[in-house]
């Protein structure tokens, strides 16, 4: 099984309280992140059920899947995958059911990766990220649930002066009704691959080479520290959140 | 409970402002846009304010490629029930129109069948649609 690394790190930018949060459960294999939203202390705490719940409902799971060590790869994998969707899924409805009062709007991104054995299982409602680098090639794996994405992925273009308006808005999160179904991707993992997972605030603020090169920094936490740092040297408004995790060898 | 929000898409100001201005007076509230990008930016759910329930389309703004963004707005708002405005020169286009007002048409006229599209929506709004 392959041997994983970890590092992660936050930073407020320049609001007045940090939404995002992530976790790590090495154990579980789990990673996470997510971008809490709807003001007040709203976005805190469904950030916060957010991962909470997904990391209770997979421990659970897992431990089930443990006590039945009969389960090949494949099954395995396809159970996992089966754990991270019902576990989002539960995330939503948690976070609907705290919905009341100065807590109506809140809602949360996530941007997790399971990893089970030989593949990452890569799931994500909102506009948090999951890159993959490989062999020197960043790759986007999770597609924005944003109107700006939806809307070019429908051929309409738009003025580049009106992206901020549109790629703020959101077409999925969790917490909002129909509209928290997260998307699934599996992808072998290699030795050397680097999972970088991170919120808006990240990836708004650096560029793709900058990304690249904050990569190669050792050990994954020291990375982690620079790329946010390097973010709020840049101006980054947004809170932001890195988290990367490191296939070291198989 | 607040109003039942209604959208109205319209690329000409003065009819859609009327409109507006009618449907208020009746007790909705209205959000007004000249094209469906920019109906996209109501959003779902607002404090104090009322889940979207009919979008009124003005033909006019289904021109192509801004027409591919109307399952979008269809799916942003859970299935709400649309009227379409049609040209008369023109073929309908295809959707899951509630209703069709025919031009030409007074704005009484259009918001009555409006408020017809939306009565009895709340008992029905858990029901799969057809």
């Amino acid at each position: 099984m392959a041997q994983l690394e970890h590092g992660a790190a936050t930073h407020i930018g320049r609001r007045p309280n940090n939404e995002d949060a992530y976790c790590a459960w090495p154990e579980l294999r789990l990673y996470a992140v997510a971008d809490g939203i709807g003001g007040y202390e709203g976005g805190e705490i469904a950030s916060k059920i957010a991962l909470d719940t997904l990391a209770e409902f997979i421990g659970h799971g897992c431990h089930d899947m443990d006590s039945r060590r009969s389960a090949d790869a494949t099954e395995r994998l396809a159970r996992s995958e089966e754990l991270l969707v019902k576990g989002t899924r539960l995330a939503h409805e948690h976070i609907v059911a705290r919905q009341v009062g100065e807590l109506e709007m809140m809602g949360s991104t996530l941007a997790a990766v399971l990893v089970p054995d030989a593949a990452a299982i890569v799931c994500n409602v909102g506009d948090s990220r999951v890159y993959l680098l490989r062999d020197g090639q960043l790759k986007q794996l999770t597609r924005d649930h944003t109107l700006w994405t939806e809307i070019l992925a429908r051929g309409v273009e738009l003025p580049k002066e009106q992206r901020a308006i549109y790629a703020n808005e959101l077409t999925r999160a969790l917490g909002i009704d129909g509209s928290a179904e997260p998307e699934i991707t599996r992808v072998p993992i290699r030795s050397g691959d680097q999972f970088l997972l991170c919120t808006d605030g990240l990836y708004e603020s650096l560029s793709e080479e900058q990304i690249i090169n904050g990569l190669q920094t050792r050990p994954a936490q020291e990375a982690c520290d620079q790329l946010v740092h390097q973010a709020y040297e840049q101006g980054a408004v947004d809170n932001m959140t890195a988290l990367i995790v490191r296939v070291v060898y198989e | 409970m607040p109003p039942t929000r209604i959208l109205l898409v319209m690329p000409e100001h003065w009819p859609r402002a009327l409109l507006r201005a009618e449907l208020i007076e009746r007790g909705y509230d209205v959000v007004g846009a000249p094209d469906l990008a920019t109906a996209l930016l109501a959003r779902p759910k607002e404090k104090g304010r009322g889940p979207v329930r009919a979008i009124l389309i003005d033909q006019d703004a289904l021109v192509e490629p801004q027409s591919n963004l109307l399952d979008l707005l269809v799916s942003r708002y859970r299935n709400p029930r649309l009227v379409l405005l049609p040209r008369t020169q023109l073929k309908t286009p295809l959707g899951a129109w509630d209703k069709i007002v025919p031009r030409p048409a007074l704005i009484g006229q259009i918001a009555n069948a409006v408020a017809e599209t939306l009565s009895g929506v709340q008992e029905q709004k858990d029901t799969p649609r057809h």
